[in-house]
């Protein structure tokens, strides 16, 4: 009996080593930094782009006015339902307002992806990307969803420690001062929780899947290349090829449901990565998606190793360091 | 970079943190737990037919996963790829000529991200419309029918609503006095369609769904 309660007790002491050592070890923020310019670039496009109509989407009489918005919310709330969706664009009235708001929103977007107050613009570009989100009802799809969910998680890590303006002043500042930017506990987390929420994403993205007759038959490629309104090539070939139309249906739900656990294994984690590539790259120019493949894109960069971005951005690569995502685990 | 450097090779000495208290880390822990139920809970809670665990888990998480926008149901192209949405619509003016377009319009809305968007209004407000349920011989003993039949109500008024909101913003902004919108359903063609020499533009692929007109001075 002794023995028994001594090998559960060695058991949860080496639960809790594992999990404090994937979430409390401290990492270079190198590759949150990386994916801060990237995620920051991708929220000032994203925005620039809501430019063309702004007030069509963010005005008081826009496609969906602000008066149904708010009809809608408070019957839901009359509903017994809690609503807590809330946005700034939401009381502007004035028109001129609404485009000196968005001008200094693309500001703030922008002093985030080059990294000027980082810490600061990290809280803001999140708030500003959920208040646009929530003003936009109707016009939303998955790259909303990835962009608040890089945004989220940036602002829990030093996304400004390196590649940034903030770490060019204070290198200018201390003169003289270390090159290196410590290890943190935070940027840790930070990346930990994009890793986990990417593995979220892709298995509900399969299971939902799942649900559909298309998906197992095989014809839900061919119903997606189909699509009119949604392809940007034209994939009508496909219908010569029936097998491979089946046979990428099913790697896809392969891919999707499996992403969450073939993404931790260090030998499978580059075919997933270049099939993350394949496949988002695939939808950006087939689907005419750009956006969203390449958030997703983004997202999966979480799972490569800060010492191969630093080996490549500054320049000092060595077959060590090409050699990290195969033998750097993370996890 | 790295010229400068003097001494330690820099790549070799990064700074660590001072370890956490173990106080700390189990706050931090807790919160973490919280956090991820409600990341996965979500979809569980959104998808029909929806798990009671994740629907009580999501309202009481409610302000933070509405308010932070933390996770969502992530259907993509689920459970099935379906046809495409587009509104054609009719505006007429007070001196009596009429001009047409089309939202999503490939021509007008570019980049393709501002056509998407566009797009997205069609979807979603397509997504909005079914036909009514059917009513059974009597439906007074029939409480499945009368469930479906009142979200039907509730989907369909908000159907409504919104279709007659776009129209508004298309009076709003060519200063029009009436438009009539077609919410048009367009079907994928088969495999074999185009192997008989068909296309994806096909007449008969296009479906005219609801009709709906919407004049100046109606209130939205």
């Amino acid at each position: 009996m002794r023995m028994l309660w001594q090998a559960v007790r060695n058991w949860c002491h080496e639960i809790l080593d594992i999990w404090n050592q994937f979430w409390f070890t401290p990492t270079d923020p190198a590759m949150l930094s990386l994916i801060r310019i990237l995620a920051g670039l991708m929220l000032f496009y994203t925005h620039l782009v809501w430019s063309f109509d702004l007030e069509a989407f963010m005005g008081q009489g826009g496609w969906i006015s602000t008066d149904l918005l708010g009809q809608m919310w408070n019957e839901q709330q009359l509903a017994g339902e809690r609503v807590y969706f809330w946005s700034h664009l939401f009381w502007i009235q004035s028109p001129v307002l609404l485009w000196i708001v968005h001008i200094v929103s693309l500001i703030i977007f922008a002093m985030f992806t080059v990294g000027l107050f980082s810490r600061v613009t990290a809280v803001l570009t999140f708030l500003l990307t959920v208040s646009y989100i929530h003003r936009a009802s109707g016009a939303l799809f998955g790259l909303d969803q990835i962009n608040a969910m890089l945004a989220l998680y940036l602002m829990i890590g030093p996304c400004g420690a390196r590649y940034s303006i903030d770490r060019w002043r204070k290198r200018r500042k201390e003169a003289g001062a270390s090159k290196e930017v410590g290890l943190t506990i935070s940027g840790n987390v930070a990346i930990r929780l994009i890793q986990i929420h990417m593995c979220v994403i892709y298995f509900y993205a399969g299971t939902r899947k799942l649900l559909g007759a298309s998906w197992w038959d095989g014809s839900a490629m061919w119903l997606s290349a189909a699509n009119y309104e949604y392809q940007s090539i034209d994939l009508t070939w496909l219908a010569n090829w029936p097998l491979l139309g089946i046979a990428l249906t099913h790697l896809v739900i392969l891919f999707e449901v499996f992403y969450c656990v073939l993404i931790w294994n260090r030998l499978t984690r580059p075919v997933i990565l270049f099939l993350v590539i394949v496949m988002h790259l695939g939808i950006a120019s087939c689907m005419g998606m750009i956006t969203f493949g390449l958030a997703m894109i983004v997202g999966n960069l979480a799972f490569i190793s800060p010492a191969i971005v630093r080996g490549i951005l500054e320049r000092r690569g060595s077959s060590k360091q090409a050699a990290a995502l195969a033998t750097e685990g993370r996890g | 970079m790295g010229k400068k450097q003097s001494g330690k090779n820099p790549a070799s000495a990064p700074q660590s943190p001072v370890p956490l208290r173990r106080s700390l880390r189990l706050v931090i822990s807790v919160v973490l737990i919280l956090h991820l139920v409600v990341v996965i809970a979500t979809p569980m809670g959104i998808v029909i037919p929806a798990s009671q665990l994740a629907r009580e888990i999501i309202q009481y998480a409610g302000p933070y996963l509405q308010a932070g926008n933390v996770s969502h149901g992530y259907a993509f192209f689920a459970p099935d790829p379906g046809p495409g949405h587009i509104i054609d619509y009719e505006l007429s003016f007070p001196d009596g000529h009429t001009e047409q377009g089309t939202i999503p319009d490939l021509q007008e809305h570019w980049p393709r991200l501002r056509y998407h968007r566009h797009f997205m209004l069609t979807e979603q407000l397509a997504s909005l419309h079914e036909d009514e349920p059917l009513r059974p011989a009597d439906s007074r003993y029939d409480p499945e029918w009368k469930q479906m039949h009142d979200r039907w109500t509730l989907q369909n008024r908000d159907f409504e609503r919104r279709a007659t909101s776009y129209g508004h913003h298309l009076l709003n902004t060519t200063g029009a006095s009436q438009v009539e919108m077609h919410l048009i359903r367009h079907h994928q063609a088969s495999r074999e369609d185009i192997l008989g020499g068909g296309s994806l533009q096909d007449p008969k692929l296009y479906e005219t769904g609801r009709v709906i007109t919407v004049t100046a001075g109606e209130r939205p």
